[in-house]
């Protein structure tokens, strides 16, 4: 609890942090961007914490962090002073902050003791997780070393990490328990960042006598964004209690939870005949699991499942960043004036906390830097629009986009330079298009959301057409686009072949809503109509699932499954815009239905009053998933509970669990340590041994590492080669790493132990419950030649022996 | 109280009453810290600081040595004398800079203030054993009051901003809070301002200064008060956490400090600390108070020194506030509520301090009469704060308790006593005598002495001027004398130094709760001291 309260303070000490600088951005928002706060808070401090340690001239550790802090609050302070702030929009800060602050607190504690029903990192890439926040938190020097490959820094987007690690160290709580605190503080700080977002976007689009139903508009886009969830529950949900229509099923796609037919072993319940669950949501073990996995042969993960499964993700962590990025660019766009050279000249801190904001967002996520730096132009450019002619406005808003490019850029530098993306090109997608019945399973509910739009905003087809005219590029461009790329690899027949009549289905379908809602942003935006935002959010989300299924960008798993994760990140995107969109439709929806002196026609009115139940039917649907997925994942809130991430290997294995906390006290954060590769060993009847298994990803090999940031030759094998390419000279380099380590445990001579030692700059080496399971045989005679410093039951750590001169000779 | 503005036609010249408590409470001031600089041993983080000091002047690398302005000093007057007696002179005299500087003060915050700010600082226990001891924290306060006093008599005239600028960017951690707080408490700094340049100039100075060890070497880009700032989260400066030491010595000036806060904001509502003075005040008390919580369980008493030297000028205004509130009292209607409370606390003493003294709580009818007696105090009180004229008085019994164990800490602490967890962990006499060993005959010269690593860092500063020394895990084949960890049988081919050898001593407080602080406050003998134990091997001779 104390470690709860300890990260709450922190999270409230950042939003303090960073409500100067959303009350200065986001001055037209009704809680004055309150709600945004602390990942502002976050970034003021992440940013100069991270460029100060690359020039070595804040300290590692807590101190640094909390010296990071005092430089973000003295700049606060001073930014504060100089805010001219009336009367009334300071009592609208303070109203906004207190709105915000008890939006945080109580997402914050909920999603807090949620994760303490599974607050154990173990499984999935959650050892991955752990590595790279105790790597920001640290690593003796900047940028981080790469604990999973001894004298090489980070090649990943760590930012996130960094971020958790500003507000764990702030705490003053380990990476193992921060991690999850991290996981809590996310949940809420996206919780009211959208609160602040959609409010502030539903009052725009609303008339003012309508303003009322903005309130609705925070409510559905914590619903859509953070709960609602694949609705193949509602399916998972029948079939448990053995309730399914064998047609319905298969017409959904959801067949492999009908039970095997004869012969049959794969795409098909397996179990034992009759009800499938002991109480009355599925206990099936990880059912929810499948729920993003409905499209074969991609992940289509939403913040739900992200929070459920607790992998602390930069797709995750860039939430908060996200919607702080699609709130700067809606902000943008409603305020007033011609964006250009020279007014980024005359008021340079705007493009200034573009370059934070937008150049933050690739160092978290890259992935999203793309979307959402589309936004960001998209709105300058709908800003200048509406007082130059089109090509003037283009050319203003390139001259205001280029400083802040470029200044994003110089910024984020030091984590540039060490970067290595994997993505190898964008290609035309030429496999199977997605059935129509998973497309409505995973995104038809904030599709449907994010489509009631052209019912709640559409300004009637005389004005909606000539934009519909020129929107029709949004959908055939891409369109046009895929059918060279195919074309160019002479797959084109091949891959129109492929797709299916389904697929070309769903295509249409996307594309369609695509054209419609960017139709709809085009003739709102026109007319400076306050909705405009929104529908562009919305047609921004329909274009990225549009895009997914027509392209993808090539990485590492082209091979197996090529389009994984252009289908997941870009889908993961989508579900935030669509959400937010989406709620925005809603209020819309219910002052069209419901406000009796509202502007909208008779017909709108019915039409919206039609258009209510089967919303709500759509949204309780799509808020099964989380209800039954939040009880088997507790074991209807049954099981254990603790925040601290390892605390049940305290309880499972005391021994090794002392043996991390003392690496962890005692041994320097720049230190190199030997722990087991991984890799399963054996000794044959000769009494030679031999490896049985080289699969390291996903297990418990680089434990040490994960666990204390402290760098080791070797850890995962394959995210290395993910991270840093997939080259015979990596391959080589990796393996090499660890054919010297599992030399140090199964050498019979002292010299190829210290060998393996020397060559990575490790002082200690580590005999715990890895290294006893996975070498057997007896080990090296150690005590011979190095130091034991530690001991618990049969676990040992080994230190070289220590000479060092404190005085002259 | 008098003022200092006395007309010279007023009569015949004499002494003023002003003058006479300025006298005398810098004489206290003076008086309790030359009183420390010649009992205090060695120890926390002035240990630290010296090994660091040592280490540079001989040209070791070594990460105790953290180049504020002082400990290059420090180094540099190592080379004239290897004790710690000119360091300790230095800081010494820096800190008796302070109530000069709190003079110059005087009109700023008010003279009856001043001098109630000079007593607290006078009489508190973290700035009594760190004003003359030579930690690399030693012209923190110095500097601040010193800053302070000449941006308020001169104003921010450019060769004073470069010396405040210089001197803070090269001193400690304690700067930063005060600038932070200042930041906070005046947020529309004029940053195109020519002093602004010249302050920014003058601290880059002071890193490039600092990044090159004051002559010492490069060092990296260091900014001594960031470094000795974080290195406090990891340190062993102290045997008690930053929370502790808070709870053992400085909760009474915080508590004076805190309340006179509230007092001012009740009294204040319409424009909270409209005074800028009390804004910047209670901006660097808060921002040290900060500190000392999210560096509550580490073991560095900076926040805590922080906090207390923070805490000196509320805490004086405060008093200063009382004294004058009590002039005006309502006495006739605040004394029997008052002597009833104080004698119901007087009685409350006794059978509180037997089961202090017991170590468990009485039987049930002390229970009940411990209760009604608090009851009684708790009415007298109330009765007190009831009316406006009686509110003053109340805070009499209040701050009357808060400033019993306080001076008492004081006193104790400045006596060098040995029971007292300031400074602690202290240097031995035995780690002095193994010193003696290692120089002495019994050492072959060509040997080195090997000592074990976890002892080497305690060993630094006591084995000061010793050669050969190296710290290693195995004993090296040339070794003559080893330092080893106590509990083990001489290696091969050594004999046992005969002798209880111990090279750190630590003092704990009391940690069994209310009762056993109560016991240590009433007997401060009672505390367990734990020593770092050696052993010292010497080869034998063939």
């Amino acid at each position: 609890m104390e470690a709860v309260l300890a990260a709450w303070l922190a999270a409230m000490l950042l939003g303090a942090i960073g409500l100067p600088f959303a009350a200065a951005l986001f001055r037209r928002f009704p809680d004055a961007g309150a709600g945004l706060a602390v990942p502002l808070g976050l970034l003021a401090v992440a940013l100069p914490y991270f460029l100060l340690r690359a020039a070595d001239i804040l300290p590692p550790g807590r101190g640094g962090y909390l010296l990071a802090a005092v430089l973000a609050a003295a700049a606060a302070a001073q930014l504060a002073g100089r805010l001219r702030l009336h009367r009334r929009e300071l009592a609208r800060v303070g109203a906004g902050a207190a709105i915000a602050a008890s939006i945080f607190t109580g997402a914050f504690l909920a999603s807090a003791a949620f994760r303490s029903y599974n607050a154990e990192i173990v499984g999935t890439e959650q050892p991955m997780d752990l590595l790279f926040l105790n790597a920001a938190m640290v690593s003796p020097d900047y940028p981080p070393r790469d604990p999973w490959l001894a004298g090489e820094r980070v090649s990943y987007y760590y930012f996130g990490y960094l971020q958790v690690g500003v507000l764990a160290s702030i705490a003053g709580v380990p990476a193992s328990t921060g991690y999850n605190l991290g996981l809590a503080a996310t949940f809420a700080a996206t919780a009211a960042g959208l609160v602040s977002l959609s409010w502030a976007l539903a009052r725009w689009a609303l008339p003012r006598r309508s303003r009322r139903f903005a309130a609705a508009a925070p409510a559905a886009a914590l619903a859509l964004v953070l709960f609602v969830g694949s609705l193949s529950a509602v399916f998972e949900w029948a079939a448990a209690h053995e309730r399914y229509n064998e047609s319905l099923y298969r017409a959904f796609g959801v067949e492999n939870l009908l039970p095997c037919e004869p012969g049959q072993s794969a795409d098909c319940y397996a179990g034992p005949p009759g009800q499938r669950t002991s109480a009355w949501y599925p206990t099936e073990y990880w059912f929810w699991w499948r729920g993003s996995r409905v499209i074969p042969g991609t992940i289509t993960e939403f913040p739900f499942f992200s929070f459920l499964l607790g992998d602390l993700h930069p797709h995750v962590m860039a939430l908060p960043l996200m919607t702080l990025a699609a709130a700067f660019a809606a902000s943008l766009w409603r305020a007033r004036g011609v964006l250009s050279w020279r007014s980024a000249a005359r008021s340079p801190w705007r493009p200034a906390a573009a370059a934070v904001i937008f150049g933050g967002l690739a160092f978290q996520n890259t992935w999203d830097v793309v979307t959402f730096s589309a936004l960001l132009g998209l709105a300058a450019v709908g800003r200048s629009w509406r007082e130059q002619p089109l090509p003037r406005a283009l050319a203003s808003a390139a001259g205001w986009l280029a400083p802040a490019g470029l200044l994003a850029l110089a910024l984020y530098a030091p984590w540039w330079l060490t970067f290595s993306s994997q993505a190898s090109g964008l290609y035309a997608y030429t496999g199977a298009g997605t059935r129509p019945a998973h497309a409505f399973l995973q995104f038809g509910v904030p599709l449907a959301f994010a489509g009631i739009g052209l019912l709640a905003f559409a300004p009637g087809f005389r004005r909606l057409g000539p934009a519909a005219a020129v929107a029709g590029w949004v959908a055939v461009l891409p369109f046009v686009g895929w059918v060279g790329l195919a074309a160019l690899r002479g797959d084109l027949a091949a891959a129109a072949e492929n797709r299916g009549a389904a697929g070309w289905v769903t295509l249409a379908v996307y594309g369609g809503l695509t054209w419609a809602l960017a139709a709809l942003a085009l003739a709102l935006a026109s007319r400076r109509n306050g909705a405009a935002p929104a529908a562009a959010f919305g047609a921004a989300g329909a274009l990225l699932l549009y895009g997914a299924e027509l392209f993808l960008v090539r990485d590492v798993f082209f091979g197996s499954v090529p389009r994984l994760n252009t289908v997941f990140k870009l889908s993961y995107q989508a579900w935030l815009l669509l959400g937010i969109a989406g709620a925005v439709a809603a209020a819309g929806l219910l002052a069209a239905a419901f406000d009796a002196h509202g502007a909208a026609r008779r017909s709108r009115r019915i039409a919206a009053r039609a258009a209510v139940p089967a919303a709500a039917i759509l949204l309780a649907g799509g808020l099964v998933y989380p209800l039954l997925a939040a009880f088997n994942r507790t074991e209807a809130f049954s099981r254990p509970t603790a925040i601290d991430g390892l605390a049940w290997l305290q309880s499972a294995d005391p021994g090794e669990y002392a043996l991390v906390r003392w690496v962890e006290h005692n041994v320097p954060p720049g230190a190199v340590l030997i722990e087991a590769t991984g890799r399963r060993w054996v000794v044959e009847a000769d009494g030679s041994r031999r490896m049985v298994d080289a699969g390291v990803d996903y297990t418990d090999a680089g434990r040490i590492a994960s666990r204390t940031g402290r760098q080791v030759p070797i850890g995962w094998y394959f995210h290395e080669i993910q991270w840093r390419g997939d080259s015979p000279a990596n391959r080589e380099r990796f393996l090499a790493r660890q054919d010297a380590v599992d030399q140090a445990y199964l050498a019979s001579t002292p010299d190829a132990v210290l060998a393996a030692m020397r060559t990575y700059g490790a002082g200690y080496l580590v005999v715990g419950s890895v290294e006893l399971s996975r070498y057997p045989g007896p080990l090296p005679d150690y005590d011979a030649f190095l130091d034991r410093v530690f001991e618990a039951g049969r676990y040992r750590i080994y230190r070289l022996p220590h000479y060092e001169p404190v005085s002259p000779p | 109280m008098t003022t200092t503005a006395a007309s010279p036609a007023a009569g015949p010249r004499g002494i003023t009453v002003a003058a006479a408590a300025w006298t005398a409470a810098a004489a206290v001031y003076a008086a309790m810290r030359l009183l420390a600089f010649v009992k205090l041993p060695v120890g926390g983080l002035e240990l630290w600081s010296l090994s660091g000091a040592w280490q540079a002047r001989v040209g070791i690398d070594d990460t105790r040595y953290v180049p504020t302005l002082y400990q290059a000093l420090t180094a540099l007057l190592l080379r004239i004398d290897d004790s710690e007696t000119l360091p300790r002179l230095a800081a010494l005299a820096a800190s008796l800079t302070v109530p000069v500087s709190l003079f110059l003060l005087r009109r700023r915050i008010g003279e009856p203030a001043a001098i109630a700010t000079l007593l607290v600082l006078a009489f508190d226990p973290l700035q009594i054993a760190f004003g003359p001891a030579a930690t690399a924290a030693a012209l923190d306060l110095p500097v601040i009051a010193a800053s302070l006093a000449a941006l308020a008599v001169l104003g921010p005239r450019p060769p004073v901003v470069a010396v405040a600028a210089f001197l803070l960017a090269a001193a400690g951690p304690l700067p930063l809070v005060l600038l932070l707080g200042a930041a906070l408490a005046h947020p529309r700094v004029n940053w195109r301002e020519p002093a602004a340049a010249i302050a920014a100039a003058a601290a880059a100075l002071g890193v490039l200064a600092a990044s090159f060890g004051f002559g010492a070497g490069w060092q990296g880009v260091t900014v001594p008060p960031f470094d000795l700032f974080a290195a406090g989260f990891d340190a062993d400066w102290s045997t008690e956490t930053a929370r502790r030491l808070v709870a053992l010595y400085a909760w009474g000036p915080a508590v004076l400090a805190g309340g006179y806060l509230a007092i001012r904001a009740a009294r204040d509502r319409a424009g909270l600390f409209s005074d800028p003075l009390d804004r910047f005040a209670a901006a660097w008390f808060g921002l040290s108070l900060a500190w000392c919580v999210a560096a509550g369980g580490s073991r560095d008493p900076l926040p805590v020194l922080s906090l207390t030297a923070s805490a000196a000028p509320l805490a004086g205004r405060g008093l200063a506030w009382l004294v004058e509130s009590l002039g005006s009292a309502d006495w006739r209607r605040a004394g029997w509520p008052l002597a009833g409370a104080l004698l119901a606390a007087a009685t409350l003493l006794g059978p509180l301090l037997d089961w202090a003294r017991l170590g468990r709580v009485g039987p049930g009818s002390e229970v009940v009469a411990v209760v009604v007696l608090a009851g009684v105090i708790a009415g007298g009180l109330t009765l007190l704060l009831r009316w406006p004229a009686t509110r003053p008085v109340a805070i009499l019994p209040l701050a009357a308790a808060a400033a019993v164990p306080w001076l008492a800490g004081g006193f104790a602490v400045a006596s060098g006593s040995p029971n007292e967890p300031l400074p602690s962990p202290v240097t031995t006499l035995q780690a002095s005598e193994i010193r003696d060993i290692v120089a002495g005959p019994a050492r072959d010269p060509s040997g080195i002495v090997a000592i074990h690593p976890s002892l080497a860092d305690a060993l630094t500063w006591p084995l000061r001027g010793s050669r050969g020394l190296v710290a290693a895990s195995r004993i090296p084949p040339n070794a003559s004398v080893v330092i080893w960890e106590a509990g083990g049988s001489p290696p091969d081919g050594f004999r046992v130094f005969e002798g209880r050898w111990a090279v750190l001593r630590e003092r704990r407080g009391p940690d069994g709760g209310f009762l056993d602080y109560l016991r240590w406050l009433a007997n401060r003998n009672t505390l367990p001291v734990r020593d770092l134990p050696a052993a010292v091997y010497i080869r034998e001779q063939p």
